[in-house]
């Protein structure tokens, strides 16, 4: 298990190096997440009163699970941006492709934990209970990231040999934004309850939101289950297609 | 010496496409095709050429092997793949230990990571587990002597410090195959490390690539690369370090070390030359780019894909010549011999220069984005049906064709010398 170490070591020196010549160093990491929460908490402002209302309510509820499908993004976007600033590392020294990946994983996993204080605001804020829902709700979040590492680990060598991939990635992430219940609640129309039934994404989701609104997420069916059973298949031969491709990007890309 | 091989390379071949556009959609198709077992790729496509062709030899433990050519045959090439840095097109490759591939002395290094965590890094990228990374660090340091400079930034590090560390690495790791990419200039440096490191070695499977008269004396075996192809491999014999040492600045001397070649030698003097010889007929006085004169010779130039690109170069007639053509061709970075037998930038003449008359040649050129990458550039002097100065311009310019997004006009480096640079 190498591999893990390694990929701590790159994570943590690509970390230190991506920041060290920026002025505000780190802190330009949780930036974004500081940002984020403070459009939040001025966005739930004018809705805070009136979470009875339909309207403000639906809104409420696509800021959350815009920011919990962020996770996903962030798994599909993280191999892709290690891959290409590690590239000085891997020009001269044999590193494991694996490890790479696994840098993209802490990568990922600590994008999401700068995202943190965010599902607090938006428990707190929009639903005025403190409680610890934001925190039970990075479970699901965690497997939304994973989800994510699939389609990554084989766009990131892809995209370094053709840009149509990188240039690409923007209507991969915007179809699956499409076939799960992000901007729109859940249909009861026959095929987009199908569609949700078969999107491990939507249960994710769905399940992560509950965590945050007090209310019951959809329940582990059997063709979630299925589906995600294959993913994990599928996540298995994107490692080996990661693996197997990233020594074969030639040295002047 | 024990007769174990530790490295044994069967039929490697390697192919490259001049064509860029190809070349990404022939990766493409590579990438996706190699997960598939029953994927062969046997044929060369269009454009595509063979950097190595059917590679085969075998190392010893403790063996010193050299490898060489002359410059631009794809020697790093031979050695990335040994070290698993670059993927080979076809054939085998058997490593028995751990292998490491260190080229020049910062390669690798990260400038604004600290001389620890890059010996850190290093040492995680060649697969060291936590626990020996903890214990190697401080040998390391105590080694290279930077205990106390470990939190030294390596960008504020000077060239004997990084040299230090990159020895101390190699020192402490103890692999047992090293492969050396142009490593000598650093390794002829005597002191103690350097002592310790030739120690070290000493006991190990060593690749030496690089300029043939800096690894003559170091190795057992050379493996002589020519055109991709491996055109002699035992041991050193007089003949072969003869024209070994010979092969930097001595245009008269022959392409290939093979006495037959299909191919035309490309930068060997042909033809008519005089009674002096082709070398003191003319003389390249200077040239300019874009309107900018630099020192002859220009050894790198960066131009713009999108721009057209003016030459001016002044030649120096050393005896009454008449001329016919003078022109420009480009050819391929990994391969001497160029991408079409026609010139690419002609000027056509018919004039006859006094002795001693400086004339200008101007070129202007736009070249086409597909051929993106570094390249060889030639001059090309006729007269009377045949060449009389064929300037190999790859010791003359080194040639960069940028993509259309850069700023500027390109640039270009003179370098008057190997101590001296003008920019």
């Amino acid at each position: 298990m190498n591999i893990f170490y390694t990929g701590w070591i790159i994570f943590i020196q690509d970390f230190h190096l991506r920041y060290r010549r920026a002025a505000l160093g780190f802190f330009w990491f949780f930036l974004p997440a500081l940002i984020g929460g403070g459009a939040l908490i001025t966005a739930s402002l004018p809705f805070f009163q009136h979470t009875a209302n339909p309207q403000s309510f639906g809104t409420i509820h696509i800021l959350i699970n815009l920011l919990i499908f962020q996770s996903f993004v962030d798994g599909m976007t993280a191999p892709i941006q290690m891959l290409r600033r590690t590239r000085l590392l891997t020009r001269d020294t044999p590193v494991q492709p694996g490890a790479i990946l696994a840098a993209s994983l802490y990568m990922g996993l600590f994008t999401l934990a700068t995202r943190l204080p965010l599902f607090f605001v938006a428990e707190y804020f929009f639903f005025n209970q403190a409680g610890t829902g934001w925190i039970y709700a990075q479970g699901y979040n965690m497997g939304l990231l994973f989800l994510g590492l699939i389609p990554g680990a084989i766009l990131a060598p892809l995209s370094m040999v053709m840009l149509d991939f990188r240039f690409g990635l923007p209507f991969i992430q915007g179809f699956f934004l499409l076939i799960t219940p992000v901007l729109y609640p859940v249909v009861q129309n026959h095929v987009w309850t199908t569609l949700q039934t078969w999107n491990p994404l939507a249960y994710l989701l769905l399940n992560s939101q509950s965590r945050i609104t007090h209310h019951s997420g959809p329940a582990l069916s059997w063709p979630t289950a299925i589906t995600a059973g294959l993913c994990l298949l599928f996540f298995s031969y994107s490692a080996y297609f990661f693996h197997k491709t990233v020594k074969r990007i030639p040295d002047n890309l | 010496m024990t007769t174990q091989a530790v490295v044994s390379v069967a039929n490697l071949s390697k192919t490259a496409c001049s064509n860029y556009l190809l070349a990404n959609r022939y990766l493409f198709s590579d990438f996706i095709g190699h997960n598939f077992s029953s994927y062969r790729k046997n044929k060369l496509r269009q454009d595509e050429f063979l950097i190595l062709d059917s590679i085969s030899f075998t190392a010893n433990k403790a063996e010193k092997i050299g490898v060489t050519g002359f410059s631009k045959t794809a020697q790093s090439l031979l050695g990335r793949i040994l070290a698993g840095l670059a993927m080979p097109t076809n054939g085998n490759v058997k490593i028995t230990g751990k292998c490491v591939y260190v080229a020049k002395p910062s390669a690798g290094f990260k400038s604004f990571l600290s001389v620890a965590e890059n010996a850190k890094l290093r040492l995680a990228a060649w697969g060291e587990t936590p626990g020996a990374i903890s214990k190697l660090i401080p040998i390391i340091l105590k080694t290279a002597d930077l205990k106390e400079k470990s939190s030294k930034l390596m960008i504020n590090c000077s060239n004997e410090e990084i040299r230090s560390l990159a020895y101390a690495l190699l020192i402490v790791y103890d692999a047992d195959i090293y492969i050396l990419d142009d490593f000598f200039p650093w390794l002829k440096t005597n002191d103690a490390l350097a002592q310790q490191l030739h120690n070290c070695l000493a006991s190990k499977t060593v690749f030496y690539i690089g300029a043939a008269e800096q690894i003559v004396s170091m190795i057992d075996k050379v493996l002589l690369l020519e055109n991709g192809k491996l055109t002699h491999q035992g041991p050193l014999t007089a003949e072969i370090c003869k024209y070994l040492q010979n092969e930097p600045a001595n245009e008269k001397m022959p392409r290939s070390y093979l006495p037959e070649t299909e191919e035309e030698p490309f930068d060997e003097p042909v033809g008519d030359a005089g009674e002096n010889g082709s070398l003191t007929t003319v003389q390249i006085e200077k040239i300019m780019i874009n309107k900018q004169e630099f020192q002859y010779p220009v050894t790198c130039l960066l131009a713009r894909a999108d721009q057209k690109t003016s030459f001016a170069i002044d030649i120096k007639a050393l005896k009454k010549i008449e001329l016919q053509q003078v022109y420009l061709q480009i050819h391929s970075r990994f391969n001497p011999i160029p991408f079409t037998r026609e010139p690419i930038f002609v000027s056509d003449l018919s004039l006859t220069l006094a002795q001693g008359e400086v004339r200008r040649f101007h070129f202007e050129m736009q070249l086409p984005a597909m051929h993106r990458g570094v390249y060889g550039m030639a001059l090309e002097i006729k007269s009377r049906g045949s060449i009389l100065k064929r300037q190999n311009l790859h010791k003359l310019a080194r040639f960069g064709i940028l993509a259309a997004n850069i700023e500027g006009d390109g640039m270009a480096i003179s370098v008057s010398n190997s101590n001296h640079t003008q920019v």
